[in-house]
């Protein structure tokens, strides 16, 4: 190709990327296009369907994921009724169990458990029943209304309603029934752990996982220390309010929130969905409780759709608990769950609000009843009509 | 030696018509079968604008030359054009429109589109006998964007505003894919006939647009996707009995009517999903039968001047899709499209081969008029009219030229609410001519 070529050919180029950008639409010609759609608005829905239900938390963890720490206790609530939990935890040696250790008998154990959190009446001790458990329990997937049975009982303590470490020891007779397998290679397939549970005092407390052990020694001095390895937590009693206009979501139980909206076709009509907000108003029941009576509070909670056979679960957004008590989920998930409802291309049958897992409390957020107007959930909607 | 290079520069062509078309898709978005830029209003109405691309030297001297005989081009216009072929050919180019809208008490907007114009390829089965065609190029083209700012609340209960744009837009559009045959009868007689594959998609669009990842943009899309077979005859007569170094060609052409079947589908578009809305609807469209006359005088070597008239009756539309300005309720108030075209070409160099290269540049002029099938009010058809010119520059290839065309012209009215388009197209076309498929004598 010549330069005589070259020279205009560039010149064009550069003109066109020149050109190209001084694009300018305008509103000019609206009067002549035909409509596709409305116009964009916004409505804010009440549910159709409120109410709490769902299925219970999956409380149980290992060192790695899930629950962090087993809960223990009970409590009466003023707001929110009579709730009692059943702790479990399981341990496994750490990698320093010596010959030593393994050769002597077991003369000393106790149970060392890091209580960082305290939900009720802080003023009164809580007694506590430990028992063994003589069958192996799951690893994944179990749930707070999941039954696990204790057997022989180990031990009884008295713990203050405060955070801190607690030593319990563990009585000679169940170190005799154990010492064999206390010292055994294969420790972790013979022990089954321990169930924790209250028989007096006004308060639910747990066990971290960091810190918590099982401690025996059978040569002065050369203590060999059992990790807790799982921890799980079972509940029994349901969440009971005095105010008639709230909803009580608990942690750690099985009662989310669900909700139904009129989002489908033959609600909202055919719609192009580009936004949608969940807003809920938390109520501030701070003037129910004593004196000494703790809420470590809920900080976080979780927006899931359910499917229409009640098992498909999704987990759309979460959300923080405001200072005012608002909580507000928007994420463009939410708005694709939505648009596919609307367009009756999916299975979706609810949104349901739940704890996430790694939670591991037994606080309640209480929700206000009713209408947007009186601070009900409510969902903002951004949509255009489709004609 | 010379063969060699000259093949290089044939390769390093090829190369450029490449990148020209790469370059024409990056800077506006542009594919032949869908375009995403900004045209005419008008292209929204009926099948989109009439489109078409026969020649670039047709395109400068007004967009007609039924009558044009040329060995250096390849006319798609007329069939029994492909007649005269003695080289191999291969055309094609790009058009940049801009359009300059404006409406009673509106400020004008301003909107610029960049496309393909289309594609020719042509070779002789005996040479300036009987030859081949082959095109693609557009024959409707939907190309239209309005914006609308607005706002609506963010969040009623922070009373925020979100701003957002509702967008019309429309692209696609019909193409044809064409074979044809052009045969000399004797010395004054062509005649040519062209099969043609009609396809496409038309696309409207009302996109909302909003400026926050908060929020999903979501558009509603109505398609028709349309397909069918047509056939072009044409012929072309010298007049015997000229004086000597004149000429009067006189032509004619007839589109036969068109039956295009296909599906109307409407659907909700985000960035990642297309749902259906709705049911996938199945129907026809019958495209109008199209005569075209035309006329070429050639009062010297030099000069050539041409006149043309295309009528497409689009008063028998049929169609069981409702198009925009064209049908309501089954009843078509579409009315034939008449285009009326004139051009002059001054080529110093005709009849001298060996003239200088200056000499051989070519200069073309022309003015077309055009009244529009489609009314997007009652009884006001769109009309257009506009001025053309052009520069046909050789290059040292014999056969090959690189053409720069131009047509300003303005579209519609600005009364009983309607929009006047003022727009300025500039053509870019390599013409390529070689001889292939030639035995090389031996010795």
């Amino acid at each position: 190709m010549t330069n005589r070529f070259q020279i205009p050919i560039s010149a064009i180029l550069a003109l066109l990327l020149v050109v190209s950008a001084c694009d300018d639409p305008s509103p000019i010609g609206l009067d002549l296009v035909g409509a596709e759609s409305g116009e964009t608005n916004v409505v804010t829905l009440g549910t159709s369907y409120a109410a709490v239900d769902g299925t219970a938390d999956i409380t149980l963890g290992t060192s790695t994921e899930g629950a962090f720490r087993s809960l223990f206790g009970q409590v009466a609530d003023p707001a929110a009724g009579m709730f009692t939990m059943s702790g479990f935890v399981d341990f496994i040696p750490s990698s320093n169990v010596t010959a030593a250790f393994r050769a002597g008998n077991v003369s000393f154990a106790d149970l060392a458990l890091n209580i960082d959190y305290v939900y009720g009446d802080s003023t009164q001790p809580v007694t506590i029943s430990i028992y063994d458990i003589n069958a192996d329990w799951p690893l994944v997937g179990a749930r707070s209304d999941t039954t696990l049975a204790a057997s022989v009982l180990v031990t009884t303590a008295s713990l203050e309603a405060t955070k801190g470490m607690v030593y319990i020891p563990l009585p000679s007779n169940w170190i005799s029934r154990n010492n064999s397998i206390l010292k055994s290679t294969t420790f972790s397939d013979l022990f089954n752990g321990f169930a924790i549970r209250a028989t007096q005092g006004d308060a639910i407390l747990g066990a971290h996982f960091s810190g918590s052990s099982m401690r025996a020694s059978s040569v002065p001095g050369d203590t060999v220390n059992f990790s807790m390895s799982k921890v799980f937590s079972a509940y029994s009693g349901s969440p009971s309010s005095s105010n008639g206009n709230v909803h009580i979501v608990r942690d750690g139980a099985s009662n989310s929130l669900s909700m139904r909206f009129p989002i489908k076709n033959d609600e909202l009509g055919q719609v192009a969905i580009h936004r949608v907000i969940f807003r809920l108003n938390s109520e501030d029941l701070s003037s129910m409780y004593p004196a000494g009576f703790v809420r470590p509070g809920v900080t976080r909670i979780g927006l899931r759709a359910v499917a229409l056979d009640n098992k498909t679960r999704l987990n759309v957004s979460t959300a923080d608990v405001l200072e005012d008590g608002t909580l507000t989920f928007d994420a463009s998930a939410l708005a694709n769950i939505v648009q596919s409802a609307n367009l009756a291309d999916s299975e979706l049958d609810r949104f349901e609000l739940y704890f996430p897992n790694e939670s591991s409390s037994v606080d309640f957020l209480a929700f206000k009843k009713g209408l947007p107007a009186t601070f009900g959930p409510r969902a903002v909607i951004t949509y255009t009509p489709i004609k | 030696m010379l063969h060699v290079s000259k093949g290089k520069n044939m390769f390093r062509l090829c190369l450029l018509i490449l990148g020209l078309a790469l370059v024409g898709s990056i800077t506006a978005q542009e594919s032949l079968a869908q375009s995403q830029t900004d045209g005419s209003i008008y292209s929204r109405f009926g099948l989109g604008l009439r489109k078409g691309f026969t020649s670039s030297k047709n395109q400068a001297l007004g967009g007609g030359g039924l009558a044009l005989s040329s060995g250096q081009y390849l006319n798609t216009a007329n069939p029994a054009s492909f007649s005269d072929q003695y080289l191999t050919r291969f055309s094609g180019g790009m058009t940049y429109e801009t359009i300059t809208a404006s409406a009673e008490g509106v400020t004008s907007g301003r909107l610029g589109s960049g496309s393909a114009s289309g594609f020719n390829f042509g070779f002789p089965l005996k040479s300036a006998v009987t030859g081949l065609g082959f095109s693609f190029s557009p024959y409707t083209r939907v190309n239209y964007r309005v914006d609308v700012e607005s706002s609506v609340a963010d969040d009623p209960e922070n009373r925020s505003q979100a701003p957002f744009v509702t967008s019309f837009k429309g692209n696609g559009g019909l193409q044809s894919i064409s074979a044809g045959i052009g045969h000399r009868v004797n010395t004054n007689l062509h005649v040519g006939l062209t099969a043609d594959f009609i396809f496409g998609i038309m696309e409207d669009y009302q996109q909302t647009l909003f400026n926050s990842p908060s929020f999903t943009d979501r558009s509603v899309v109505s398609s028709t996707r349309l397909s069918g077979i047509s056939a072009l005859a044409g012929f072309r007569y010298a007049l015997p009995g000229m004086p000597t170094n004149q000429g009067l060609v006189v032509s004619g052409t007839i589109h036969l009517p068109t039956h295009l079947s296909g599906t109307r589908t409407r659907s909700l578009v985000d960035r990642q999903d297309r749902d259906t809305l709705g049911t996938v609807t199945d129907g026809s469209v019958t495209l109008p039968i199209g005569i075209g006359l035309g006329l070429a005088y050639s009062p010297a070597p030099k000069w050539t001047i041409v006149a043309d008239v295309e009528l497409e009756k689009w008063s028998n539309f049929k169609s069981d899709f409702e198009f925009p300005g064209l049908s309501e309720s089954g009843k078509t108030v579409a009315s034939d499209r008449v285009r009326a075209s004139a051009g002059a070409e001054f080529w110093p160099a005709a009849r001298r081969p060996f003239a200088p290269w200056s000499s051989r540049i070519a200069y073309r002029l022309g003015f077309y008029t055009e009244q529009s099938y489609i009314a997007p009010i009652d009884g006001e058809n769109i009309r257009s009219i506009g001025v053309t010119g052009g520069l046909s520059i050789p290059s040292l290839i014999p056969g090959t030229t690189i053409d720069f065309n131009l047509d300003v012209g303005q579209r519609g009215t600005t009364s009983n609410g309607l929009i006047q388009d003022r727009y300025v197209r500039f053509g870019l076309n390599l013409n390529f001519g070689e001889r292939w498929f030639e035995r090389p004598p031996l010795g």
